[in-house]
């Protein structure tokens, strides 16, 4: 999986371990959404960090778009409808219609009857 | 500043004589654009200024746990006028305020089709501002959040004078904007130069009309809003009070009807000067120009469809949650379009670097991540955690900083020499720009993660050891740090520059027509109105300038010494009219300070002042149009250049006139249409409502009162008819049949609800019916002087068959009124039977 970073199989899932209670202390606190205490907030926290995760890897592609655009001086006649097709209305319509089943169907399971 | 030391021809001379700012004292008589514009500009960036303080104090406030800088009052009275000074005297009023400094010269005309009215707007904002601005000198501001939420606003003694101050003080300037947005889509759809097709029209013009349309649509509501609130307040009209049949809910959906759309209206003005500004850094023509407009538009439209999503947790049913979540994501698409044509064009062209692309850069980066935790919230059942916590607090300035403030630093950086010919330095400006971008990220991006671990919004302080302390501190380090970036802008700015040489003509190498303007420039906007038939005129013809400059085109003199632009078709830009538009005048000043003093008497509950202020203020507005305004000119029109010869007059629908109480009209029916939503909501969320039947003797004052508004408006059209007709002893038997109409459509409107009784401090239905009435009164009165002064003016041989623009423009507005007078009749006499 990490071809380029020569590791041994199980340093990831070290560090991962290692770096989880760190996590949790930053998130720990009587009243944080991150530190959850219960079923609801349980799912509201994945919600979160699903959330959080794909918006830092779609920020990063933008930011590094920007700077790719900036170095780039003769891009292929077909570069501005990939972008702003592709881009803007393709892949945003698809992210959204995911993250809308997800959310919608959670709001579903929060809200219904108890048990 | 009008120096030169070129040589001018006679024409150049006369064309300077015109329109050259009035000296002395008489500077503050101006109208011109360049002079109202660069006021606006200075006044809006010193609320922002003052704004920004109040944060820092807060900031300071919020650095360690229970810190006693400020007490809980002073905070609240701090972040409710940090807020509402960033919203309604900044955000908004610096669109307004850039785009009355540059439109004119972006499409090629030579002032904005009612300067006049501009600089009405500018004293209105003046003097609010410094009324809403002041009140914390004195303790007593506004305490109530931003968004001022009843009960807690609509109880006097919880809220105080501040909540007046807000409700009347912003009323006042609300009503500016709508007549700033008023004139700048007519600015965009008539004055163009010839040949400016629609589709070649810059795409900061296009933003300026959506954002015009959203303002007109948008800001109604709230104003409506105003009104029921202030009502409450003054004289205990229980909208609001849910023991008396009212709903707090109600304001929520006012005001957010109006909050969301304004966000975009303060978001999609930054996209434009990016709009504008990438293509010439880039040296190319922007990429997706349609795509970039369509999702303008779209964007516009769908804001005003998001509003729910600051109510997520008001316990409305799943299915609104779902539709409203499903809208306040699919926003995000035409802004991603939007976006991602920028970075086309940026890849399709070769970037040069300069500050206002640095703060362009960063403007995308901190927008980019505001927009995504915008759709994080958009998600109902995340909301719900993250509501009224500090996520919101850092998604918010993401976005608004992001999309708002760094686009207009960018532009400050790009225009400055259009307004001063001279250039800012670009190391100041890197200086600042690193300590603001710096500075932001260190103060707003913890706070993500201070909401998530709990911190509500608004509280004044907050206990050790809930995890929060080292978040707060390094967010108030960020805001210090932010704070000082602004500092070194404002140093470039203002610091003297009389030595430094001007800046070269268009320094930029832009392609668009208002760097056609000389450094320095000189007061007549363009030297000659050209003929335009490219998005970027400057790259596609080289000679372009020069012809300009020699007064190749339109109008390149003044033989009548008068300010004259061309007024062109909508769609292709053919010239239909040459405009005389106004010069300096003390009216808008005189007339902005009596309507001001009204309604500030009004917040102290000086009803005589109000109202002897008010009469006076609506005295000064009929002296300036009647001094103004559909004057007859001395012949037909006048050779215009390239063997045109064009009109000097126009009513009916091809007159600007017209065009702007059409505009102006739409705006009022949808304060109108406001308050038939409020009077069918209170339907849906209250059991008992409408509580009685209406009487025989009230139904019988409402069909009068809905007859005479027939007539009146029949009388009214019958004149026009007759005048155009030539009928003119006809005409004014009309229109004096016409205002006794207005006269007892009053009586009728106002005899309903008194027939029957209705108290409306008891329930919150009697409240809403008088409001109907009092409503439609003065939209009666306003008609009334209306006929009146046009009754007035044939007499006076002001108005004649052939110069007939006032009485096409008062039959527009009884059209209006006609319609809104039937309706209101309709509701609250046949409701109770219906409903």
């Amino acid at each position: 999986m990490n071809g380029s970073l020569n590791t041994t199989p199980g340093t990831w899932r070290r560090i991962a371990a290692a770096a989880m209670p760190l996590l949790l202390a930053g998130c720990s606190g009587p009243q944080s959404a991150l530190d959850p205490a219960g079923y609801d907030a349980e799912r509201l926290a994945e919600l979160f960090w699903v959330m959080a995760i794909g918006s830092g890897l779609i920020w990063f592609t933008v930011i590094g778009l920007a700077f790719y655009a900036v170095k780039r001086t003769d891009p292929p006649k077909g570069a501005a409808n990939l972008l702003i097709l592709g881009g803007g209305l393709v892949f945003s319509i698809a992210v959204l219609t995911g993250l809308l089943i997800y959310g919608l169907s959670l709001m579903a399971i929060l809200r219904g009857p108890g048990g | 500043m009008a120096e030169t030391n070129r040589k001018l021809d006679d024409r150049a001379k006369r064309l300077l004589e015109a329109w050259k700012a009035p000296p002395g004292w008489r500077y503050w008589s101006a109208v011109n654009n360049s002079e109202v514009g660069v006021w606006y500009t200075l006044t809006t960036f010193s609320f922002f200024l003052f704004a920004g303080v109040l944060a820092l104090l807060m900031r300071t406030q919020l650095a360690v746990p229970e810190n006693d800088f400020v007490s809980p009052d002073t905070y609240n009275q701090l972040f409710t006028m940090h807020g509402s000074v960033m919203m309604f005297l900044f955000a908004v009023p610096m669109l307004e305020a850039v785009a009355i400094l540059l439109m004119p010269e972006l499409l090629g005309a030579r002032d904005l089709p009612f300067p006049r009215l501009s600089a009405f707007g500018y004293w209105c904002f003046l003097i609010g501002g410094i009324f809403v601005c002041g009140s914390i000198f004195f303790s007593a501001s506004p305490s109530g959040g931003w968004f001022m939420y009843p009960p807690l606003t609509s109880d006097p003694a919880r809220s105080g004078i501040g909540a007046d101050i807000w409700l009347l003080g912003l009323s006042f300037i609300e009503v500016a904007s709508i007549a700033a947005a008023v004139e700048l889509i007519v600015g965009v759809l008539k004055f163009r130069s010839p040949g400016m097709r629609i589709n070649l029209i810059p795409l900061y013009a296009w933003y300026t009309l959506v954002v015009g349309g959203m303002i007109l649509f948008a800001f109604p509501p709230l104003i409506a809003g105003d009104l029921l609130l202030e009502l409450e307040r003054a004289f205990d009209w229980p909208f609001f009070d849910a023991d008396r049949g009212g709903d707090p809910l109600l304001w929520q959906h006012l005001f957010w009807i109006f909050g969301h759309p304004e966000v975009y209206i303060i978001f999609l003005p930054g996209v434009a000067l990016i709009a504008m500004i990438v293509p010439t850094f880039a040296q190319r023509p922007v990429v997706g120009y349609s795509w970039i407009v369509v999702a303008a538009i779209g964007t516009g439209f769908l804001s005003f469809g998001l509003w729910v999503h600051h109510m997520y947790t008001t316990g409305l049913p799943a299915i609104s949650l779902g539709f409203f979540s499903a809208a306040s994501s699919a926003v995000a698409i035409p802004t991603a379009v939007q976006i991602f044509a920028f970075l086309a064009t940026v890849m399709f062209g070769r970037l040069k670097p300069a500050v206002p692309m640095l703060f362009a850069g960063g403007a995308l980066a901190i927008f980019v991540l505001g927009g995504l935790t915008g759709v994080m919230v958009a998600l109902a059942p995340f909301d719900w955690q993250a509501h009224d916590t500090y996520f919101v607090v850092a998604h918010l300035h993401y976005v608004l900083i992001g999309g708002m403030l760094f686009p207009v630093l960018a532009g400050v950086y790009y225009y400055y020499p259009f307004v001063t010919a001279k250039l800012l330095s670009e190391r100041l400006g890197r200086i600042a720009f690193w300590l603001m971008f710096v500075g932001f990220n260190v103060a707003f991006l913890p706070m993500h993660f201070t909401g998530l671990r709990g911190m509500p919004r608004r509280v004044y302080t907050y206990q050790e050891g809930l995890g929060w302390d080292w978040l707060n501190m390094i967010s108030t380090i960020g805001a210090f740090t932010l704070a000082a970036g602004v500092a070194v802008i404002v140093f470039d700015v203002l610091r003297p520059k009389g030595r430094q040489p001007y800046a070269p003509r268009n320094p930029w190498n832009a392609g668009t027509l208002e760097w056609l303007e000389e450094m320095p420039d000189l007061p007549w906007g363009v030297r000659s109105i050209p003929v335009v038939k490219h998005r970027y005129p400057l790259w596609q013809d080289p000679d372009f300038m020069r012809k300009v400059d020699d007064g190749e085109f339109y109008l390149p003199d003044a033989e009548e010494g008068r300010r004259e632009t061309i007024v062109t078709s909508v769609l292709d830009a053919n010239p239909v009219q040459c405009l005389r538009v106004p010069g300096p005048s003390f009216f808008p000043m005189i007339t902005a300070i009596f309507i001001g003093a009204s309604f500030i008497a009004a917040t102290f509950h000086w009803y005589v002042t109000t109202i002897v202020m008010g009469v006076i203020g609506v005295g000064s507005i009929l002296a300036w149009l009647w001094t103004g305004t559909g004057g007859i000119p001395e012949k037909e029109g006048k050779d215009v250049g390239l063997g045109l010869s064009l009109p000097f007059y126009a009513s009916g629908p091809k007159s600007v006139g017209w065009w702007a109480m059409f505009i102006t009209m739409l705006g009022d029916l949808a304060a109108f249409f406001s308050l038939i939503f409020a009077y069918f909501y209170y339907w849906t969320s209250r059991g008992e409502f409408p509580l009685e039947a209406t009487g025989s003797a009230a139904l019988l004052a409402y069909g009068g009162g809905a007859a005479a508004v027939v007539a009146a408006w029949g009388f009214t059209f019958w004149a026009r008819q007759a005048n155009t007709a030539g009928r003119v002893a006809t005409a004014r038997l009309a229109l004096g049949l016409g205002a006794l109409c207005s006269i007892g459509a009053t009586a009728g409107f106002l005899g309903g609800p008194w027939l029957d009784g209705l108290d409306p401090t008891a329930h919150a239905y009697p409240a809403i019916v008088w409001v109907f009435s009092i409503w439609m009164t003065f939209h009666f009165g306003a008609g009334l002087i209306m006929q009146l002064y046009c009754l007035a003016g044939s007499l006076a041989g002001r108005m004649t068959p052939r110069y007939d623009t006032d009485i096409h423009n008062v039959t527009l507005y009884w059209h209006f009124v006609l319609l809104s007078g039937l309706l209101a009749a309709g509701t609250v006499a046949l409701m109770p039977y219906a409903l």
